[in-house]
């Protein structure tokens, strides 16, 4: 009750303080570069040079193109950083992407507008030699063929920007710039839906439910270790981040962009504000769970005794808000080897305040699956989800005719860079934990 | 793909019916045929196979001669060339299990499918399920005979036929740490919510990865007199030679590299490049000896601390690094540190 709590005011905005946003979904199946930016029927016309003006960063890029990416299309998009939603806000107190787009005033309030079936894609090489964990990886997506599926935002209508850094700019003024493009395009198409009548309305609220219904909390470990590594919570990045509650409707509004471009199967701005746990907790708010609201936390930690801090800390968390039953994931579905430990002492932490809690988990290891699959274990994670990992071929893909962001890709820095447009064998695409989740992947024992 | 399974049968003598003080210290012994439970197996088997031959051992001299009864067999295996070899099942007998435990890894090492069977406790259980030998689950003791075998023996058809296996619970042998990537139908988060509503009611579920325990590595007694002591530097921090010559990847390595260091007072900046994907290699790229660090370990050779250091480094990568993997490339360094006579190795931590 305590998030949902929201004294009088059931008015379409409620009263100042409140949590209940509607959000307008406007479908989008083509786009096509016009004269006029303009949302018509499933039809998104942009203007491309009216975008470029409202988006570009001079300073610190030295060019940005802007290219469109349709599902069926002969089509790979490389070097990808991350995706976006397009969303504004059109009533309420904030911004969508508050933080980034506007002040840092709670969001899930009010009403939202958004392009349904469409994502911003960025790319871009940095500037300055990057090098561990703190560079990005190759990440893929496919439009079409056997990969398609097992790449996030293989199947909506994209928008890519692809970046090229301004002379003697500075990997963290590139990052900084990237994430402004990317929300104020996101912002820029939605904002053709404003004065639009949505076909679709949806409201999110968190109402009184039977009391007899288990009280839930989804516990969300985000990535957090430094530049091309880290997750925003309202334009700030996470380092120091304790343990903290937010309203699911603050994440579905982009309380948190993602800035983590580690293993290709990593987070995405898109997926925080799709998050697959989240949109089903919501979807079974009254019917047979009680949604108390969203815990998150910073993974990562640098030391175990810390790791073992954050576990008691998000659990704590957790147990104040009333909750009975955790639900746990970490980056959208992706735990590999480091922030397993964070995410195992958080299950240990939550069973032993009492809490019934079930984690979601991807596997990892050889092809043919005879390492164990999860890098660390605590006695008390006897209820986990896999979205699987291991001795599934992902179908290697063919050439394609058109590609976005470079002529060459790395999937792997053991091998030599190849040419992007040629068939490409890869283990893990774009998004691809989060797609493996959606898809219904699990692993067996064999 | 053979229309009638060949099978060879190992029991132990207590099952082969050798009674009295003589069962437990029986050697190894070949009959023709089918012997004991050989005869309710062939039953099972309902005429797609037949008991070629049945191999006997007691326990006892199972347990004091192992290496010779394991000797034993593979000839025999090769000579009798089954389609595939079945052992057991054992119950809940500890000797018996881990002689059907390792006679199975030794058939398929000969690439002859195994099939044993034994109750989750018995303690070759443990032991091969890890190496990954099919283990039909059954009950403590004996009264589950017949089922076991139908197990067993449908297990056996499908492997001597090469026939695809499904999961380990609807084939009902034990988990061999062997994992397969599968479609659900089902999404992750519903199945997630799901799992969460049965565990708060107090109803069943199960849980899609078992917790597993790792073996504890001790750590090797202190080094009592270093200044006597040949020592190498081995590291898994990925410092290779400027353009990673031997193709170190930034995770998940399977092989290792090694380059010399003799003579070099401290290892360079500009001539080493970091690969290791799971730290920020800035500092270890501006200054290698952050990593490995040769600077100190000169001093201490001159100080006389140390004895003498190797003249090779060894590297690998241990980001994200497969178990099994890193078990081999250890072995494969320690043998090569231990041929040239090195007594103690450095391995900072990264």
């Amino acid at each position: 009750m305590w998030l949902g709590a929201s004294g009088k005011g059931n008015g379409m905005t409620g009263d100042v303080g409140t949590f209940r946003l509607e959000q307008g979904v406007f479908p989008v199946q083509r786009a096509t570069f016009a004269s006029a930016t303009h949302y018509h029927d499933g039809m998104l016309q942009i203007d491309r040079a009216a975008l470029l003006g409202a988006i570009a960063e001079p300073r610190y890029m030295a060019d940005l193109a802007i290219h469109l990416a349709h599902p069926g299309e002969s089509c790979r998009i490389v070097h990808v950083l991350d995706t976006v939603a397009p969303l504004v806000k059109v009533q309420g107190r904030s911004s969508a992407y508050p933080g980034f787009l506007g002040p840092a005033i709670p969001a899930g309030d009010g009403r939202t507008h958004a392009l349904a079936g469409f994502a911003i894609v960025v790319c871009a090489h940095f500037p300055e030699p990057t090098s561990g964990a703190l560079s990005p990886a190759e990440a893929i997506i496919d439009m079409s063929g056997p990969a398609a599926p097992y790449c996030a935002c293989g199947d909506t209508v994209n928008l890519v920007l692809v970046a090229q850094p301004a002379p003697g700019i500075t990997n963290a003024d590139f990052d900084a710039a990237l994430h402004r493009v990317k929300l104020k395009a996101a912002t820029y198409l939605a904002r053709t839906t404003a004065a639009l009548a949505p076909p679709v309305l949806e409201t999110y609220e968190l109402h009184a439910v039977d009391p007899a219904l288990p009280r839930v909390v989804y516990l969300d470990q985000l990535h957090q270790q430094g530049l091309m590594a880290q997750t925003f919570l309202y334009g700030q990045h996470t380092q120091g981040l304790e343990p903290t509650v937010l309203h699911p409707n603050e994440l579905l509004d982009g309380a948190l962009v993602n800035g983590n471009y580690r293993q290709p199967g990593r987070a995405a701005t898109y997926g925080h504000t799709h998050n697959f746990l989240l949109r089903e907790l919501y979807r079974r708010h009254g019917h047979d769970v009680h949604f108390l609201g969203v815990v998150i936390g910073r993974g990562w930690q640098d030391a175990q005794a810390r790791k073992e801090r954050q576990g008691w800390m998000m659990a704590r968390v957790a147990r104040l808000l009333g909750a009975q039953v955790a639900l746990l994931s970490a980056d959208v579905g992706g735990t590999g080897g480091n922030n397993t430990i964070d995410f195992m002492q958080t299950v240990k932490a939550c069973e032993q305040m009492g809490l019934q809690t079930v984690a979601v988990m991807q596997e990892s290891g050889n092809p043919d699956g005879s390492d164990p699959t999860v890098v660390d274990f605590v006695p008390e994670a006897d209820a986990l989800v896999s979205v699987g990992g291991i001795g599934w071929h992902t179908p290697s893909a063919p050439a394609v005719e058109r590609v976005i962001g470079g002529t060459t890709v790395r999937p792997s820095i053991a091998e030599a860079p190849r040419a992007s447009a040629g068939p490409l064998d890869v283990e893990c695409w774009y998004g691809a934990i989060w797609k493996r989740a959606e898809l219904g992947l699990s692993a067996v024992d064999v | 793909m053979p229309d009638m399974v060949r099978i060879v049968h190992y029991l132990n003598a207590f099952f082969g019916g050798v009674g009295g003080e003589a069962e437990a210290q029986t050697p190894v012994s070949v009959h023709a045929g089918a012997l004991g439970p050989g005869r309710l197996l062939e039953h099972a088997l309902a005429g797609q196979g037949q008991v070629a031959a049945t191999l006997m051992c007691g326990d006892g001299y199972w347990a004091e001669h192992e290496e010779t009864v394991v000797q034993q067999v593979r000839e025999h295996l090769q000579q009798l060339k089954p389609d595939v070899f079945l052992a057991g099942p054992a119950f809940r007998s500890g000797r018996y299990g881990l002689a059907c435990g390792r006679l199975c890894l030794e058939a398929e090492r000969l690439g002859i499918p195994a099939v044993t069977g034994m109750h989750v406790e018995n303690p070759g259980s443990d032991l091969y399920r890890s190496e990954h030998v099919y283990i039909v689950a059954t009950e403590a003791s004996a009264v589950g005979m017949r089922p076991a075998l139908e197990r067993m023996v449908a297990l056996a058809i499908k492997r001597a036929r090469h026939e695809p296996l499904g999961t380990a619970a609807e084939e009902g042998f034990l988990p061999r740490a062997v994992r397969r990537t599968v479609p659900t139908g089902i999404p992750a988060a519903q199945r997630a919510v799901d799992m969460a509503l049965r565990k708060w009611r107090g109803e069943p579920y199960t849980s899609e990865i078992a917790v597993e325990t790792f073996e504890a590595v001790p750590p090797a007694p202190a080094v009592s007199n270093p200044a006597q002591m040949w020592l190498a530097l081995v590291t898994e921090s990925g410092l290779v030679r400027k353009g990673n010559p031997d193709r170190l990847p930034s995770a998940a390595a399977t092989h290792w590299a090694a380059y010399t260091i003799a003579g070099m007072e401290r290892l360079v900046a500009g001539e080493w490049d970091a690969v290791h994907g799971g730290y920020d290699n800035t500092a270890a790229l501006q200054d290698p000896n952050r990593v490995v660090p040769l600077d100190a370990l000169r001093a201490l050779e001159r100080e006389g601390v140390i004895g003498k250091l190797d003249d090779t480094l060894f590297v690998t990568v241990g980001n994200i690094g497969s178990l099994n993997a890193m078990k081999r490339i250890g072995a494969e360094i320690a043998a090569r540190l231990v041929q040239r006579g090195v007594q103690a190795v450095v391995l900072p931590a990264t």
